[in-house]
Formats: C-alpha cells, structure tokens, sequence
C-alpha cells in the first residue's frame, strides 16, 4: 500500500522521518531505490534532503498566543480566540488544519474552528487583529486547565494539516455532504467559506448537536459558508443545514453517504468506526479494496476525523502507529490520501 | 563601514544592492541560481501603463541605474498593445549581463549560486506575545557542496521572491514546469522570515486557493511563422485571434497579472517581443496552440512545460512596515514580491531600492526613509499594507500597470506621462535624487 504524506513538498519537507529513513513519500529514502515512477507528484523529498545538506526541517516553534477572550457555551463548551500573527491565521485556513496547545508541559492537539488574517497595519489606526479560535470541550486534567481564565497566555505550535483524513479527492465545485456530532465539526466550520464558494446550497449539513448549544449553533453554524464582508445570503443562498441524532439515525445517514458522491463524516472514532465498518461491509471489503474502488470511481471522496490518533502531530511520538497488512507501520498524523485506516 | 547581506538577486534585490553599495556599505549579494534578475529574465515588459510614471519617479529619486539600462536595451518603445500605452520591451538576454557588470562595478560581491538556507537570530526584546529579533548570521549552501557555511552581517534584505518551490508548484499548480529559477537544480526558494520565527501570509485566488500562475510563457521566436515573427520585429507584438473552442477565460482567475487578466488576453494569442516570443497567458496546451495558423511548429522555452502550467508565486510575503522593515526582526529589510503582492519589474526596483537605502540608513545609525504618499511609488508600498486590513484585499494584486491600483494611481491623479512634472512632483516632496544622498 503505498501511503502520501500531508507535508510532502511544504516548508516542513524533509521532515526528521527522513533522516530515520521512514520517509512514506520517498523510497529513494526509506529503501535507497526510486519509487517515483509509480508515484511521483511534483516535488521529491530526497532532493529536498540532499539540497538542504542531509538533515531534516527544524521542529516547528513554540509560538506565544494572548487569550482573546473564552466563551463559554455550556459547561461541555468553550470556544477561546487567540491572537495569533496574520500569517499563522492564515496558514490555519486550510482543510484539516489543527494546533499544538502546550498546557502543563503537555501538547494537546485542537482543531481550528475558525480564523481571521485581516490585519491593520497602518500606524495610529485601530482595527483587525488576526486571531484564530478553538473549541474546547473539557475531558481530561489538560482541557480543564485550558479553560481557566486567568490562563491568558497560551504557547501554541503549528499549524499542521493531518486533522481528516481522505480516500479520494474534494472537488468543491461538487455537491458535498457533511455529518458532524458536537465539537468535531470544527474543521468543516474553519473552510466552510471556502468549500462553498459561490455556491453554498451545494453543501448539505447535518448537525448532531450533542453538546452544542443553540448559542453556538447561531454563532457558528447557521451562518456557515457566508462570505466575510459579503450581504448576508439569501435564504436560498445558505448551506443547508439540518439536525440529526446519530445515536438514532445511523441508518439514515448510512442511506444519504449512497446519496452523495462526497461525504465529510466528522465524528467521534466510535461513528467513523461504525461508517466505515458499514460501508466495507462489515469487513468483506479489504481497506485497499475500498481504496481501488475509490479511486476507480472518480470524483467519489471520502472525508472523516483523524483527531482520535493525535498526539505530537510530528510523526514521532508514536501514538498514532499504524500496522498495516504488510507489516508496514506509518504514522497516522502524517498520512493522507490513501491513509485510512479503519 | 558596515557589512550588509542581501539574498535574492531578483530585480529587487539587485537594486537594494546599488543603493546600499552606493552609501558605501560592504553589500554581499546571495544568489542561488547561476544568473541575477531571477524572473526578470523572463520578463522585459517596462514602462506601460503608470509604470512609465513609477519610473519616472524612481528615477528622479535617484535609483535610475537599472532603468537606464532596461531603456537602453528596449528593442521596442513607445507600444500601445490592448489594455497598454506606451510600453516598452527589452530584449532578455542582453539585460542580465549588463545588470552584472554594472553590479561588479560598483564593488558588490556577489555570490552566486549561494543558497541561503536558515538563519541565527538573536532575542532582542520580548513579551508574553512578541519577540523582537535581530539577524546575526546567514547559513549558505554552495551548490554541489551540501555542507553549509556562515556569512554574518550588521543589517540584512530579504528579497527571496514568493515563488516555487517544486512543493508550491505540485500542490497550488500544474506541478514544476522548469521556469527559470530551476528549483530542482539549484535548490528550493528558503524564506528568512519565516526561518526567523515570523509566519509569512500568501497571496489567494479569487476562489481562496493560495497563490496564483505566472501570466506569461514565451516561445521561440523561430518556431512561429515568417508572418509573426516579422511583425513582432516590426511593431513589436501580434495579436491573433483564437477560435471559440480554444477560448478559456477561467484561466484569467488563475495569473498573477491583473493587469493582463483582461478578456482580450483570453480571447487572442497575445505575443510581444522580448527577444523570445512572449505569449501573454499562463499557460497554453501545445496540442492546441499548434493549431493556430502561424503556430505550427511551435515550442516553448519559458517555462520548458508551458504547455501544461507556470510557476505559482505569491506563496511567502513577509509583512513590514512603510519602511520596508520586517515584523519582529528589527535588522531586515523587505523588498520585492517578498515585500507584498506586487507585480513586476519596476515594482519589484521600486521596493527593492527603498529596501537596500533603508538597510543602509540603518547601518549608518540614522533613521529610515518613507516615500510620499503624494507620489506613486510610495503610495503603493502604504496602500499595500492598508489592503491587509480584509481577507479580500489578500486576493488582490499591485503593479502601476493595470488592475486596481492603477485605477487608484488615475482617481487620485498620480498617472502621469510627463516626466518634468513628474520630477517637479518629487521635487516638491524635497525627494530629489534622495537615494544617492
């Protein structure tokens, strides 16, 4: 199975998998024979390792980040905004883009909810700061203590962009399905102006809205896809947006995935799981199968959340390792396409 | 004397080099490629449009060195072709090695070859949200050698450009189409801010895609027929019409060129003579452009597959302030596409040399220069800054040649195509020849 990798030919390529020599892009790397004339895509991470003297890309840095301000939605829900550079901003506006927050010397991994590079940079003049927001939902000792509000300083690292994962590619000028449960719609929310474009009722969104609040529903998602500075649109002019219980209607959402040929599932890996085990059959399906025929047939893509697999973003804590059927293990925050691992 | 680093030998910053050598600083100019000028070897279009007044103005400031020999080598002046007046082509081959003697004359070391590829910096001032630096030492990469070396400096320019590399050019494009800065010969384009700690912004699409194409490729004059190839001598450019179903106007979304993302452009074969046959559009399928009457042996030569995309640019702009000055490291200075999203030859002059004047004001202790914004050339480097201030103003693009800002240049009266007003109007501004003083 051949695996690509999200940082291939970016600022962070070569990466320190490289000088490891576990490099998923590169077999010049990983076993000192080319595979490129089966896979290559336009740019080669041993060249970019040989060029920059045989080592890898720096770690990224540890940023410093002024809490905006938190929100609280409900004791399940916070979203806080970060003042960040506009730079930063913008590189987060990317699909599956997430953030390192460290809280208590540890990294924890947050979805970008939303973000702005508008920035004022005249002299003497107040105006647009870039920011970008998370939500947080508190489980553990690290999301508690992220919504402390005397924590006005958060150091933060990033962005990375392995937060979904993909069998296919997105065209967003085509119809586009999205199922999302709770806080996991985030990265869908962070593009969502993007994947609509000039046409956002080609987006259909259905919201479980376990632990959301309407609050957030109305600041968030009613609006989602409109264009910044833009009229607000017109009712025909909006993502199609509708509640869902996915604890009752799995069914239904297994019926509409036939529906669409592109399907972003944002979930906890329990439904992805669930999904996913479907859609190969219960398992009569092989993943590389599901692959193949992804690939055969065109146009079709499949989007789900990696979050359950994050830890160091980096491909070198190791608690993202996969196995696959070959014994190949790869790390899952930096696989994409072709990396699904159900 | 002070020891000033410029890396990138683009337009800009073979003109930050002449003012900064010209206040009589030590200037190492770092290249990675083996030729200066970067994309301007592609180039050759100067003077149209409110680029005739951009000129003007920085010559009357006193970076005219640079456009003395662009107009020295123009092979045709005073063109009007569709959207522009009164433009001039110079013949790319010639400029470089001119720009190369002139350079070496004046003293500069330039090192080409020399690929800059990170950076030391040292913690100046910080708070709980901001860290100011200061660049202390460039680590170069001498082609071949894979081994690393240090060049330190007092002050340092940036003018790296935003294009490529191949990573950019695969995932935003059609993939490397072997332009002319040879990223995978010479080695990828590294940015220094970003090396620095800062995160540059980018340039998006009207879509919201980052970056944009190249808009134009050139062809060998030689392949065309005997028909276009003594018009382009004669009037220097030809327009030829294309049929309906080789009419593609998407594409105009997808250049860098605003001034050139004009319907004409989509709906010809628009080719101007810059000693290659330069075809105004991003990219054109060779299958198909064989098929036009007067193409049929037709061959690219910029990029080698400009039959399949260009080079994707605006990937890494650094913000600063009016005075060229990097966010957070206070001894770098910006100029070029790398200083914001300019078009261009003479934009790219333009912020280069207040780049490299303002890097030597610095190393000489005295304080930096703001151009006016009563005058062109200093209104676009502030109005560049002030479209910051949306996400919209991202997807858009700067050049005195066209597009939105040359509209602004006309509402507020600052296109103009006489020069003794123009030298009058820097005169006021007590500007004169400011850069040699």
């Amino acid at each position: 199975m051949e695996y690509n990798c999200v940082d291939r030919g970016s600022t962070k390529c070569p990466c320190h998998l490289t000088e490891a020599g576990q490099c998923y892009a590169c077999g010049m790397l990983r076993t000192g024979e080319c595979g490129c004339s089966i896979q290559w895509n336009g740019s080669c991470p041993y060249s970019e390792f040989t060029m920059n003297g045989s080592k890898p890309q720096p770690l990224p840095r540890m940023t410093p980040a002024e809490v905006v301000y938190h929100k609280k939605y409900s004791n399940n829900l916070t979203v806080v905004r970060l003042e960040v550079s506009a730079g930063f901003a913008q590189q987060c506006h990317r699909l599956g883009t997430y953030i390192m927050a460290q809280i208590m010397g540890y990294m924890v991994p947050l979805s970008v909810l939303s973000s702005s590079y508008a920035v004022e940079k005249r002299r003497f003049v107040i105006g647009p700061r870039p920011y970008i927001e998370v939500a947080v939902q508190p489980i553990g000792v690290k999301t508690i203590q992220m919504m402390n509000p005397l924590n006005k300083f958060w150091s933060i690292q990033g962005p990375f962009y392995g937060g979904l994962q993909s069998i296919g590619k997105l065209d967003i000028s085509k119809p586009l399905l999205v199922i999302a449960k709770g806080t996991a719609v985030a990265p869908f929310l962070n593009i969502a102006t993007y994947l609509a474009g000039d046409n956002p009722t080609k987006i259909n969104l259905f919201v479980d809205d376990d632990k959301l609040t309407a609050e957030f529903i109305d600041d968030y998602i009613r609006n989602a896809g409109k264009a910044k500075g833009k009229p607000q649109n017109t009712a025909t002019g909006k993502i199609r947006f509708n509640y869902i219980d996915l604890a009752e209607d799995m069914e239904t959402v297994l019926s509409m995935a036939n529906m669409y040929d592109q399907l972003m599932f944002l979930a906890s890996p329990y439904y992805t799981n669930l999904l996913i085990r479907r859609m190969r059959e219960n398992g009569r399906i092989t993943v590389a199968e599901m692959q193949n025929r992804a690939a055969a047939a065109k146009g079709r893509c499949l989007v789900v959340a990696n979050h359950a697999n994050m830890c160091c973003g980096l491909g070198i804590c190791g608690s993202c390792s996969h196995t696959d059927k070959d014994g190949r293990t790869v790390k899952r925050c930096k696989c994409i396409e072709g990396g699904l691992f159900q | 004397m002070s020891k000033i680093v410029i890396t990138g030998a683009g337009w800009a910053g073979c003109a930050a080099a002449i003012r900064a050598v010209k206040q009589g600083h030590e200037v190492i100019l770092l290249e990675k490629t083996d030729l200066l000028l970067g994309l301007g070897n592609v180039g050759g279009i100067m003077r149209n449009n409110g680029r005739f007044t951009a000129a003007e103005e920085n010559i009357a400031l006193g970076a005219s060195e640079l456009f003395e020999i662009t107009d020295r080598l123009s092979t045709h002046r005073g063109i009007d072709f569709p959207g522009h007046k009164h433009a001039s082509f110079y013949d790319v081959a010639m400029v470089e090695p001119e720009v190369r003697r002139l350079l070496s004359s004046l003293g500069v070391d330039i090192r080409l070859m020399h690929r800059v590829v990170d950076v030391v910096t040292e913690l100046r001032e910080q708070s709980r949200t901001k860290r100011i630096r200061s660049l202390i030492t460039v680590f170069v990469n001498r082609d071949g050698e894979y081994e690393t070396s240090e060049i330190s400096g007092d002050v340092f320019v940036e003018t790296t450009g935003s294009t490529g590399p191949m990573g950019n050019c695969a995932k935003y494009g059609n993939g490397c189409s072997m332009c002319v800065l040879r990223c995978p010969a010479f080695g990828p384009r590294v940015s220094l801010t970003e090396r620095a700690g800062s995160y540059d912004v980018h340039g998006e699409r009207p879509n919201g895609k980052p970056g944009a194409f190249s808009g134009s490729c050139k062809l060998e004059k030689r392949t065309l027929s005997s028909e276009l190839q003594e018009k382009l001598e004669k009037d220097g450019f030809a327009v030829v019409p294309l049929p309906p179903e080789l009419v593609h106007k998407d594409k105009l979304n997808q250049k860098v060129c605003q001034q050139y993302a004009l319907d004409p452009f989509a709906e010809n074969l628009i080719l101007i003579d810059t000693g290659h046959a330069k075809l105004m559009t991003s990219y054109f399928k060779l299958e198909d452009l064989r098929r036009v009457e007067g193409f049929e042996n037709a061959r690219f030569v910029d990029p080698y597959a400009g039959g399949k995309g260009n080079s994707i640019r605006y990937m890494s702009v650094g913000l600063r302030d009016e005075y060229m000055r990097a966010d957070e490291i206070e001894n770098l200075f910006l100029g070029g596409e790398k200083s914001g999203f300019f078009v261009g030859h003479t934009e790219a002059i333009t912020t280069g040399s207040l780049a490299g004047y303002n890097a030597a004001r610095m190393a000489d202790g005295k304080p930096p220069l703001e151009l006016p914004r009563e005058l062109a050339v200093g209104d676009i480097i502030s109005f560049a800054n002030e479209m910051l201030a949306a996400e919209e103003g991202y997807r858009k693009r700067l050049t005195f040649a066209g597009g939105t800002y040359f509209q602004r240049m006309k509402e507020l009266g600052l296109y103009s195509t006489d020069s003794e007003k123009i030298r009058e109007r820097v005169q006021s501004c007590v500007m004169e020849n400011i850069y040699n003083k």
